[in-house]
């Protein structure tokens, strides 16, 4: 019999999404970052196409960085090692880019006669072109994720992690 | 923290990776030509950018650089001065692009790592009388980015033309297509 009472009920199903939310928020950063960082002139190119900035140093940076990043966080979620932090990191770049996202379709929107979702483009997420409005969908549910994994109380192995991180 | 060492790990990672970015390389130059100092110095540098998009085009025409249409592309395609190297193509897809079908014979310019394909592009451009810049047609303004670097590495703009239907227009014609590298060998498509 098992003395810890967050070992049962609410506190097992907590900790059950918590550790989905990880796995899956790894799995698919892992990859995306994993296919940008393979290919970072097309990821550039496409970064290029949002008009975040006319600074070539900048953009460079983003493009150059962001994948590996991405990658770094997604091995980190993987191993259950400064769990927050990297969530922290995540969802702050979700939330940019979802902005961005969201910006560049509307742009298309007012510029054509297309219906909002019905706009279609490669928005550089390494998963090819995609439909705007799933990909808003699907990045609301990875920010759910990301906000899930900031939020909870982190076991001790992770707060440990994150404690000699921040130290 | 977090932030910092995946921040330091990437760059690093960029430094290492064969296909690095060049940080401080302007990519996208609108308004200036991309100089190259010379084919075996991998240092380029960028005039300011003034205009992007569409507005390419019309930089090109101004700098002397003629566009040329399917028709034009066709012929110089058929043209005996490209079997002895005085007309040549010029692709400025990447690798996996150019490998999956380009022109026959064209030789291959990624201008996002010009150091790399230089060296020998540039011996062929200098015998040239016409270089035919393409990429893949419809929005892709590699090609255009590409004169752009051939103009800064010495070609004279009077040989230069931009393919601008690329091969998008070049395949709809029913013209032939190489796969693999140049002058593999492996054709396909043209009319008979």
């Amino acid at each position: 019999m098992n003395p810890d009472p967050e070992s049962r009920g609410p506190g097992r199903l907590v900790r059950s999404a918590g550790h989905l939310a990880r796995l899956v928020l790894a799995a698919l950063f892992l990859y995306t970052g994993a296919v940008k960082a393979l290919h970072p002139a097309d990821f550039l190119k496409l970064l290029h196409e949002y008009h975040l900035t006319s600074q070539p140093l900048l953009l460079n940076l983003v493009a150059a960085t962001l994948p590996w990043v991405e990658v770094c966080c997604g091995g980190l979620l993987l191993v259950g090692r400064a769990v927050r932090g990297t969530a922290l990191l995540l969802l702050i770049q979700l939330i940019v880019f979802t902005g961005a996202i969201i910006a560049r379709a509307m742009s298309i929107h007012a510029g054509g006669e297309l219906p909002f979702c019905a706009i279609r483009f490669d928005c550089g997420c390494g998963t090819g072109e995609v439909n705007v409005c799933r990909k808003i969908l699907e990045n609301g549910i990875l920010i759910l994720c990301a906000a899930w994994l900031l939020a909870i109380r982190s076991d001790k192995r992770n707060l440990r992690s994150d404690q000699a991180a921040s130290a | 923290m977090v932030a910092l060492v995946a921040f330091g790990l990437a760059l690093l990672a960029n430094q290492l990776s064969p296909r690095g970015i060049a940080l401080t390389r302007d990519y996208f130059p609108a308004g200036g030509v991309t100089t190259v100092r010379a084919p075996d110095q991998a240092t380029a540098a960028t005039s300011p950018a003034a205009t992007t998009g569409d507005a390419l085009v019309p930089g090109l025409e101004l700098d002397g650089v003629k566009i040329a249409d399917a028709k034009s592309a066709v012929q110089f395609f058929n043209d005996a001065r490209r079997e002895t190297g005085l007309i040549i193509f010029v692709d400025a897809r990447a690798d996996q692009s150019y490998a999956e079908g380009h022109i026959p014979g064209a030789w291959q310019l990624d201008r996002f790592y010009p150091e790399k394909y230089l060296p020998e592009l540039l011996p062929a451009c200098a015998v040239a009388e016409t270089v035919v810049v393409y990429c893949s047609g419809g929005e892709c303004e590699d090609s255009v980015f590409a004169t752009r670097l051939l103009l800064g590495a010495g070609v004279a703009a009077d040989r230069l033309r931009v393919f601008m239907g690329g091969l998008k227009e070049w395949i709809a014609l029913g013209q032939p297509v190489e796969s693999g590298a140049r002058n593999s060998g492996e054709i396909k498509g043209g009319k008979p």
